[in-house]
């Protein structure tokens, strides 16, 4: 079923992946991702041209015009944002459309002219299926020399992304930086993009790097995590695309890396969006629970002080609350000890607001309401120091005392 | 036949051109470039649904998958603490693939190429019509689509005109004044994607999202006054869809791609005689 082409092409694919992956990570802690796609696209007049005098195939003109092209519009977005009062995505917005454009139009009148472009047509969607054995080879050339550089630079890769300002203090040339990256990347891009196409080169050279970030701060496991996770989706891609040979492999890749990707998005154990929304409905309920007991043991009747009230519930499974002979609810020793706790941080933090911050007796009681929640056991203990241990609160009511 | 092309893709260069004052102020205008992307897969459910590539379910789902993309965007960015730029090159990109796969997988059925994405079927706007034997044969169908289209801005600018324009300018006094600014980006970005979609079934992806950054950055760099940047943007998208046809026709273009030069060397020269003290004009927005 594996063929030796398929091979080739599951290798280019994974050799273009690391590629730009690699790549990416500098370009997305620049917070330059989106210039990404912009170049991917802006490239594509280079690309007409290059076709237009080498006849299709891929080698050094396609190279060296798509990193003229791309650092002229890299240069472009970078002046209109200086220069101008547009923001720097407006500028990328406006290079991008402008050069692809260009590149269309170019296109489309060579076209009508009866001239033959090969393979233009593949920059905007890839066609993985025609990669030559010479091109898994350049890719191979160009991931090799990527590694090594990125390997051997990479300490100002991290300093540059963490603090700009501190990497042109301490000797990183700036300008001649800027220029390499824009160039390389320029050049990666064109490298890749007759493979996957405009779009998922620009997918492939944000999302690792992206989901690299989040799994990991530290720099070595981000490297890693980012190319492994390039590797595999594009290894994955590969073989589903060996059963479905009409598929695009660039394609499947992106949408590999989407699975990869997107569950660490949302079930991540503490940056996830569904942990972090269940740890808000968490601290929500505790706050109700709190609340709840505080007004059982103030015996204050709320209609709501039904069986079925949620929270009541709640403190029923845990023992801080029962149901007494009468069918009412009432506090268990526990829950009785649990509430005199919450009181005490209450009317501690009361006391505390009147007596330092000599906030009117009045006004102290709404704020005492927030704290009681946030105040933890070692804070209680200092404001009691701080107050004398007092008995009681501005209100005259008692403050019970610690357990 | 010349004048109902260049109806409806005036049409276009206006709503463009009230969506993108607002995109581009509020450093969105990328935004636009990942919503016209990301409509590929509602396309392709439309297309399951109705079977064909043009009618009210392809626009719908189109419209809908245009608008999530910008949903997750924002979603991912607040909940998930990823860089906006990073959620959105993440977003769009992968619901394009989704879009490209399934396209693939339904095989060669649907009629989507890689130049129907980008550039549309301009020259057979004038040819496509509803076919119901009704006065909505009057005009052709993306005339019409247009028409509602426009018809809807219309109604959320006189509505919400202050709203708007206290939102495209600061968001944070939005807070402070109790502007409900989620409801109004909300509401814009509905819009923006019905635009986004109604203009490329008629014209592709190319056109549509040139002339929502393009006329509106030129008109920001001249203007002093947010109307005033509203008219300018409205005035150099028609002018630039009109100078970019005429060339077209004169110099054998494809006609969508020279309507996106002309509004972007419209740019360039703003860009230009631009300066930032000595005239004054611009103003800057707060983040």
């Amino acid at each position: 079923m594996i063929s030796e082409h398929l091979v080739w092409i599951i290798l280019g694919c994974m050799l273009a992946a690391y590629l730009l992956a690699i790549t990416g990570i500098p370009v997305y802690l620049r917070r330059e991702s989106l210039t990404g796609d912009a170049l991917s696209h802006a490239i594509f007049p280079g690309v007409v041209v290059a076709v237009l005098i080498s006849g299709g195939q891929q080698g050094w003109v396609t190279y060296l015009s798509g990193i003229i092209v791309g650092s002229f519009a890299l240069f472009l977005i970078q002046t209109i944002h200086q220069k101008t009062l547009i923001p720097k995505d407006g500028a990328t917005g406006i290079v991008l459309i402008l050069f692809f454009a260009v590149g269309l139009l170019l296109m489309g009148r060579l076209q009508r002219s009866g001239i033959p472009l090969w393979g233009v047509q593949h920059v905007l969607l890839g066609k993985a299926a025609t990669l030559l054995p010479s091109d898994v080879f350049a890719l191979a050339v160009l991931s090799a020399l990527g590694s090594v550089v990125f390997f051997l630079v990479q300490k100002w890769i991290w300093i540059e992304a963490f603090d700009s300002k501190f990497a042109l203090h301490s000797g990183l040339p700036k300008n001649t930086y800027e220029l390499l990256l824009s160039a390389w990347t320029a050049l990666v891009l064109t490298a890749t993009i007759q493979i996957l196409g405009a779009v998922l080169s620009a997918a492939m050279l944000i999302t690792p790097a992206a989901l690299g970030h989040f799994l990991s701060n530290n720099p070595k496991k981000l490297t890693l995590i980012t190319l492994v996770s390039a590797c595999i989706a594009a290894v994955l891609a590969g073989f589903i695309s060996a059963s479905l040979p009409s598929m695009s492999t660039g394609a499947l890749t992106v949408i590999m890396l989407f699975m990869l990707s997107f569950p660490f998005f949302i079930f991540h154990p503490t940056k996830g969006i569904l942990m972090k929304w269940v740890a808000r409905k968490q601290e929500a309920r505790r706050w109700q629970d709190e609340n709840t007991l505080k007004q059982l043991l103030n015996q204050t009747k709320i209609p709501l002080f039904s069986i079925k009230n949620p929270s009541l519930q709640r403190l029923a499974k845990h023992s801080f609350v029962r149901l007494n002979p009468q069918g009412k609810w009432e506090l268990s020793p526990k829950g009785l000890e649990e509430a005199e706790r919450i009181v005490r941080k209450h009317r501690l933090w009361e006391t505390f607001l009147h007596k330092r911050l000599m906030l009117p007796v009045g006004s102290v009681h709404e704020n005492a309401e927030l704290m009681e929640h946030l105040l933890d056991d070692e804070a209680e203990e200092r404001l009691a120091l701080d107050l004398n241990h007092p008995s009681a609160d501005p209100h005259q009511s008692p403050i019970p005392p610690r357990k | 036949m010349t004048f109902l092309i260049l109806a409806t893709a005036g049409l276009l260069a206006v709503q463009a051109a009230l969506g993108g004052s607002f995109l581009v102020l509020r450093r969105s205008a990328m935004l636009t470039d990942a919503m016209a992307h990301s409509l590929l897969p509602g396309l392709v459910v439309g297309y399951l649904f109705s079977g064909s590539r043009s009618g009210p379910e392809v626009i719908f789902f189109a419209a809908v998958s245009s608008f999530l993309s910008a949903y997750l965007i924002d979603f991912l960015n607040k909940f998930a603490g990823i860089w906006f730029e990073a959620s959105t090159g993440f977003v769009f990109t992968s619901l394009f693939s989704i879009g490209i796969v399934l396209t693939t997988a339904l095989g060669g059925n649907i009629d989507l190429d890689a130049d129907c994405i980008l550039y549309g079927e301009l020259l057979y706007v004038p040819f496509r019509y509803s076919s119901t034997q009704s006065w909505y044969d009057l005009l052709p169908l993306p005339l019409w689509n247009q028409i509602w289209v426009s018809f809807a801005w219309a109604i959320f600018l006189f509505f919400k005109w202050k709203q708007l324009k206290i939102w495209a300018f600061d968001e944070g006094f939005c807070r402070n004044a109790e502007i409900q600014h989620h409801s109004i980006r909300r509401s814009t970005l509905v819009l923006t994607s019905m635009s986004i979609v109604v203009g490329f079934d008629a014209f592709g992806a190319v056109l549509v999202v040139g002339f929502f950054i393009l006329p509106a950055a030129t008109a920001w760099l001249i203007s002093k006054t947010y109307k005033s940047m509203l008219l300018n943007s409205i005035v150099f998208g028609v002018g630039s869809i009109a100078l970019g046809y005429v060339l077209a026709l004169a110099f054998d273009w494809e006609p969508g791609p020279s309507m996106v030069c002309v509004a972007g060397l419209n740019f360039m020269i703003a860009a230009l005689r631009y300066r930032q003290k000595k005239s004054g004009s611009g103003f800057r927005p707060t983040h």
